[in-house]
């Protein structure tokens, strides 16, 4: 969460019924560059409470004067993306974190297979931007709700043409992920990017057609979900902190000025990882980072997803 | 190390006489039917006694004609199994990289004897079945003594000039 970088909010467009487009721009100076997959945390004041989430760029790079995110708006979040759809203006300044990308493209590969579900497109939008740039042999297949559901399939069959494939489940139109897999040119690295299920899926189906898991690429679109109010104790400084329903463990310790160190806000790089001293009550995992025997010991817990069912924990902190 | 069946739609086992061609046939009589279904064996030699679908060449030229083109034909999923010689099995492995294999797809299983093939770092010239720490290049005459360290792309152990002092005249 380091190097904050404020942007004030230069258009608001509506891509699909519940997906807003929000273009970034720099108070002052130039914004830095990222690669295609990237993604920033937006940082959101609501009164006194703050939020955190992580959003995919969907600009292409290269652009040092705007960052562009897609959002959905999730009724049952915890908030952050009502917030930014309902509550925030053309003009409003907001906080970035300077870009991450845990789900780069591997240039060895021969060719590039994208697989996206829903709102899983938004890492495709600037990748795709960057394959195309660079003349790279590409494919992307798109699976949305209904054609209407679907951000960006449009802009993205005009940009490039026959390598984007859209499959709307409204029409009965399905991804046909066992024949794509079953016929790819050999050095060809796969991305899929969407609901956890399209994910094991298509991992499960790679794996089991020989693919080497190293050509496989995935980025979960999971966030923290709301659940029962905890309480955390700080073990050295003996401090309590009480942990709201719409909110999660690391948003609370931000919330009380406790620094942790955190990157994907989704459960996936692990940076954020904590010693958990003792726990009154079951750490419910939600994280695909920690070891299933890390979880079971109980010792370490990702407070960016995970949450206790109980009355609470002591965290060695 | 003994060749271990992998996930895979297409398995290219490919093997050298001998030793090379028993890790192969190891590994057909432990694999499940549907791995034995998806497998092809092509070997040096005498074919084998028994049912296996192999398809024995008189030499490695042959062999190489007969692969390359099920090699420029393989899509992901296709697994390739090399069991042999050092030499054997780097020169295979290099030519299957050249058609975009990487070292994920492919299982080795080499049986050299003690045996390393050594490139000499000043000529590049690769000298096979180097059985001591010091070898002189066949191509360039240097003294060469063998680093431990294996280039994994040159598929060779690296080989670097020593020099021969003349013992010093007390």
């Amino acid at each position: 969460m380091t190097g904050a970088i404020p942007v004030r909010i230069g258009s608001i467009v509506q891509e699909a019924p519940l997906v807003k487009r929000f273009r970034l721009e720099p108070l002052d100076g130039r914004l830095p560059d990222f690669s295609g997959g990237a993604h920033v945390v937006v940082t959101m004041l609501d009164g006194a409470r703050g939020r955190r989430n992580a959003y995919s760029l969907v600009n292409p790079p290269g652009d040092p004067d705007r960052y562009e995110i897609a959002v959905r708006r999730v009724a049952d979040g915890r908030g952050g993306s009502i917030f930014l759809h309902d509550r925030v203006r053309v003009g409003d300044i907001l906080t970035v974190t300077p870009p991450a990308n845990l789900f780069p493209l591997d240039w060895r590969a021969r060719r590039h297979l994208l697989i996206a579900g829903g709102i899983g497109i938004t890492p495709f939008v600037a990748m795709t931007a960057q394959l195309a740039a660079l003349g790279a042999a590409f494919e992307l297949h798109y699976a949305m709700r209904s054609p209407l559901a679907g951000a960006f399939a449009d802009r993205l069959q005009q940009l490039h043409g026959d390598a984007v494939h859209l499959y709307a489940g409204s029409h009965g139109e399905r991804l046909p992920i066992a024949r794509l897999i079953a016929d790819q040119l050999l050095g060809t690295h796969l991305y899929v990017c969407g609901p956890a299920r399209l994910i094991d899926e298509v991992r499960a189906t790679a794996h089991a057609a020989g693919w080497p898991d190293a050509h496989v690429h995935a980025e979960r679109f999971d966030s923290a979900r709301p659940g029962a109010p905890f309480t955390a104790r700080l073990a050295r400084s003996g401090r309590r902190i009480a942990i709201e329903t719409d909110e999660s463990l690391l948003e609370a310790l931000e919330r009380e000025g406790v620094a942790i160190d955190s990157l994907c806000r989704g459960g996936a790089c692990g940076r954020c990882v904590t010693s958990v001293a003792a726990c009154d009550g079951t750490i419910e995992h939600a994280d695909h980072y920690l070891s299933a025997a890390d979880k079971a010991s109980g010792r370490l817990i990702l407070p960016c997803v995970s949450r206790v069912r109980g009355d609470g924990l002591v965290l060695d902190l | 190390m003994s060749l271990t069946p992998r996930p895979g739609t297409l398995h290219l086992i490919v093997a050298e006489a001998g030793d090379g061609l028993a890790s192969a046939l190891a590994l057909l009589d432990t694999a499940g039917d549907g791995f034995r279904a998806a497998a092809r064996l092509l070997h040096t030699g005498e074919a084998p006694a028994g049912p296996a679908v192999t398809v024995s060449m008189p030499d490695e030229a042959a062999l190489v004609r007969s692969l390359t083109p099920a090699l420029a034909r393989a899509r992901m999923g296709t697994r390739l199994y090399l069991a042999g010689g050092a030499g054997f099995v780097a020169r295979l492995t290099a030519l299957a990289l050249d058609h975009g294999f990487d070292h994920g797809m492919i299982e080795t299983d080499v049986r050299s004897h003690g045996t390393r093939r050594v490139q000499c770092v000043h000529c590049k010239h690769v000298i096979e079945d180097v059985t001591g720490t010091v070898v002189t290049c066949d191509h360039c005459g240097l003294r060469l003594g063998v680093r431990d360290l294996y280039s994994r792309r040159l598929q060779a152990h690296l080989g670097v000039c020593i020099l021969d002092r003349p013992a010093v005249a007390s």
